[in-house]
Formats: structure tokens, sequence, C-alpha cells
């Protein structure tokens, strides 16, 4: 059963994603800010982490950035969800490495596609 | 008539000269003077600051300095008032000089009399109100413009807040209803279901219109951009009506899909096209009646600076004739207010009308009412070019 970690800061999104995953089958922890992230990510290692990019204390791209420099998180894949339209967010996302992006409100259904997806490209973490 | 006394400081170490220049302002008809005298340029510095004058004169050959040293210090010293440079000789040479280190005028003393004073000042004075009014209209520019910047900010942050601020309840909102419709949470009755799809629905609504909102106002603040990428408008098309084809089974209107078989792919905003294609197809099958029928047709474009054709016909109730001018307007509806289908803020074309310029490409509607609509696009082999 494959593993997702989740950051997000809003506990209602954070749980509604969390439900959602859960139903098809995904193990799922939740994380509440950057910091915590991080931690989690490290500890038990995913097999994918959904980040949300806008976070008060360290946004994602902050988590995405210091995950790439620590050896057990560096080959977790993530997908950013946001809700900002900022141009060149996408391209940022890219930058940095991750291997999809859900704009907020998502489509469960695409939500799904997304993490399966996002799953089958990368092997899980050894 | 009494008019206020010209306030005049005069720098001069000749006492002779100075009273030959008091003599010809004091005969200017219809014009008092308070004469104030200096014999240095030091004097004369704090005659300025003391008594603060209309009308400065100074001698060209003031001792140790020079007239032109003169009108440094006097700007120096924050004092903006005309200067008018006198000399004992003549010479165009020093004229020039004269006026372009900020002299008003430059009066050989040979030329003096009442006259050539008066006009003197009076151009002098003039000049002077006129730069005065100009500076203070530059500032009031300068300031205007500040405020209308950082208005702009002010509206802009305001913006990413209201969007941040509503989507985040939206999205819980709307999946936390769609969790409990899909049986996540246990199963519903068939009531429950019922009232929770409506629910589903007014979110799915505030959803596009808040989307619509901030499209405008991303629009209005020039912060609306395009990310361009070659794509295949057929491949988008393909799936615009595929989403739609249930709804417009329900509402009983053909969706037919017309798409040439070798479409030449175009450099675009797959996302922002796919946006203007599903609000053209929305409002086809909306305003279509039972029986009716939608087409979308795609082909490669017959003009030079078109390379790609995109028409979405229906056979709906048509546009009015009064409206169809209008109807890319920002804010503009096809049907009246009491309509049953009227629905949505009146912006959706608004918007598709701005995306595809944003490409560089044209949009027109034509209609015959009663009879159906056309709306069709142009667009350029590159967004980038043309």
């Amino acid at each position: 059963m494959a593993k997702i970690l989740i950051v997000e800061d809003d506990r209602k999104i954070a749980t509604a994603l969390a439900v959602r995953l859960k139903a098809e089958g995904f193990e799922v922890e939740i994380a509440m800010d950057a910091a915590m992230g991080i931690t989690f990510a490290r500890r038990t290692q995913p097999d994918l982490i959904i980040l949300d990019i806008s976070m008060p204390a360290g946004d994602g791209f902050i988590v995405a950035e210091r995950l790439r420099t620590i050896v057990q998180t560096m080959s977790i894949p993530f997908i950013f969800l946001t809700a900002s339209k900022q141009p060149g967010l996408r391209e940022r996302a890219q930058d940095v490495g991750a291997v999809d992006f859900l704009e907020k409100p998502y489509d469960a259904a695409k939500l799904v596609a997304t993490v399966k997806k996002a799953l089958s490209a990368v092997p899980a973490a050894a | 008539m009494q008019k206020t006394p010209l306030k005049v400081v005069a720098i001069d170490d000749d006492t002779g000269d100075l009273l030959l220049l008091r003599r010809h302002l004091e005969a200017i008809p219809g014009r008092a003077v308070e004469f104030i005298t200096a014999a240095t340029l030091d004097e004369g510095l704090s005659a300025i600051r003391r008594h603060g004058p209309d009308v400065i004169f100074v001698d060209h050959y003031l001792g140790r300095h020079t007239g032109l040293d003169a009108i440094a210090a006097i700007r120096s010293q924050g004092c903006a008032q005309p200067v008018l440079m006198l000399t004992g000789m003549g010479g165009e040479e020093l004229a020039v000089i004269a006026l372009q280190s900020g002299a008003a005028d430059y009066i050989p003393k040979v030329h003096l009399s009442s006259a050539s004073l008066s006009r003197s000042i009076d151009n002098a004075l003039e000049k002077f109100h006129l730069q005065q009014t100009v500076e203070e209209h530059q500032r009031h520019l300068e300031t205007a413009n500040r405020d209308l910047i950082r208005r702009n900010e002010e509206i802009r942050n305001f913006y990413h807040t209201l969007s941040h601020e509503m989507k985040t309840p939206l999205t819980s909102a709307k999946e936390f209803v769609s969790i409990v419709l899909d049986g996540l949470a246990g199963p519903l009755t068939e009531d429950q279901t019922e009232y929770l799809g409506y629910a589903k629905d007014s979110c799915d609504q505030l959803v596009r219109h808040l989307t619509d909102l901030l499209d405008v106002a991303r629009l209005e603040t020039g912060k609306l951009r395009i990310d361009l990428e070659e794509s295949d408008v057929g491949v988008l098309i393909g799936g615009v009506v595929a989403a739609k084809r249930i709804t417009a089974e329900q509402a009983g209107v053909t969706l037919n899909v017309d798409v040439a078989q070798t479409l030449p792919r175009v450099t675009v905003d797959p996302q922002r096209i796919r946006q203007v294609l599903t609000n053209l197809v929305d409002n086809a099958v909306k305003f279509s009646e039972s029986g009716g029928s939608v087409t979308v047709r795609a082909e490669a474009g017959s003009e030079p600076d078109e390379h790609l054709f995109v028409a979405v016909i229906d056979s709906g109730c048509g546009i009015p004739e009064d409206k169809i001018g209008r109807i890319f307007d920002r804010l503009c509806q096809a049907v009246e207010s009491d309509s049953p289908l009227r629905q949505g803020l009146g912006l959706g074309l608004h918007i598709c009308k701005e995306l595809i310029e944003l490409h560089n490409g044209t949009i027109r509607a034509e209609s015959t009412p009663g009879r159906g609509s056309t709306f069709s696009f142009r667009l350029p082999a590159s967004a980038g070019t043309c």
C-alpha cells in the first residue's frame, strides 16, 4: 500500500485530501506546516508527497528545496497543490522537480488520477 | 489702482547705477516699488533671505564676483524668483551666458529706461508665474501617479488575498460535499443524494463564477499571462466535447465534432484555449432547445495571418440584433434578466475575447435570431508572432 504525505496548513483541506486518498486505499499522513512536513518525510519516507504552496511558516517551494538536499527524501516524488494562479508558478514547480501540479479547488477524480500517475511514473522509494 | 508694491532687491557696487535704476523703476506707470539695495553679493543674499523679493537685479560686475556667480548663489539658497542681469557693457556672448545660467533677462545699462524695465519685469514675472504653475501641475501629477501606482498595487494584493481566502473554504466545502455524496462517509438515502447533488452543483457554479471574476481582475490589472506551448487544438476540442456530452444529452442537444483530419498545430496556452472552447460550447448547449444541435468545427485558416479557424455553431435562439455588437463586452447578457436561461455574471464571452486577443487572434459572433449563432475564432501559428 503506497504511503502519501500531505503537507497542508489548512486542516479541512488536509482532512478532505486524506479521506479521499484513504478511500482509494492509500496510507495517509498529514503535516500541518513546512517544518513538520520535512520531519515527517525524513522519518516515514512516503512514496509521494502532496505539497501545498502557500503556507505561512515556509512555503511549498522551501519544503521542496529542502527535501532535495536530504538523502532519505531526495528521490520522493511530490505534487504541488495551490490556489494561486500567479504566472510562472508551474514553471517554478517544474524547476524544483515537482512531478505534477494541482489547482484548488481540485476535482476529486483528477486528484486521484494525478496521484496514481505520479506513483506509477516514479518507482517507490526503496 | 493700488497695487501691492513690487519688492525689488538690487545688487550693485555702484551707488550711482542703483540710483538710476531706482528712478527708472519708480517712473513705471501704475507700478509701486519697494526698492532694497545691496552693495555686495553677501549683502544681497542676506537681503533676499530677509525680504523675499519679487524680482532681483544683479550687476554683472560685483567686485570679485560675476553676475553668474550671483545667480548660482541665489539659486543655491533656495530662491527661485526671477533675476534680471544688468551690465555696463553689452555683448551677445554675455547675454547668452547670462540667460543660460538662469537669468530671466539681460539689460545693458545704456539701454535702461522705464519702458524697457517694465517690459523685462512683466516678462520675467509672467515667465516665473507660468513656470510655478507648470511645476505645481507636475507635482500634482507626480503625487497622483504615485497614488495610482500604490492603489493598483493594493488592488492586486487584494485580489490575491481574495483569491486565496475564497478558494480555500470553497475547496473544502466542495470536496466534503463530494466525499459524502460519493458514499465515503457511509451510505446515503435517495433524498440525501439528491440534495447533496444540488449542493455540489452550487459549489461548482461558485467555483466557475469565482474563476471568472479573478480572470477579469487579472485581465484588468494586466496580470493575466499566457503560458505558450505547441498544442493540438483538435485534442482540446475532443476533451471539451467529451466533458460536455452528458449535459448535452440531458438537454436533448446533439454535439457534433467536425475537425479537419490534418489540423495545423499552434503555439498557444492550451488551458486558456480549452477555457474559451468550454465557454463557447457551454453557451451553445445552454441556448439550444431540445432537439437542437451544436457543432464544433476546426480547420486550417484561409487568410495569411490566420493559421487555425475554430467555430462553435448552434441551432439555438440566436442573439437579438441590438445585442450582437456588444456581446463580447463585459457584463453584457444576451438574454433579459427575467429569462430562465440567464445564468452567470456576464463575463464569460468578455474573457473569451480577451484571451483570444492575448493570443493575437480574433473572435467574432454571427447570429440569425431564432435560427442560431456561430462563435468563431482565428489564431495565428504562434501567439508570440503576428
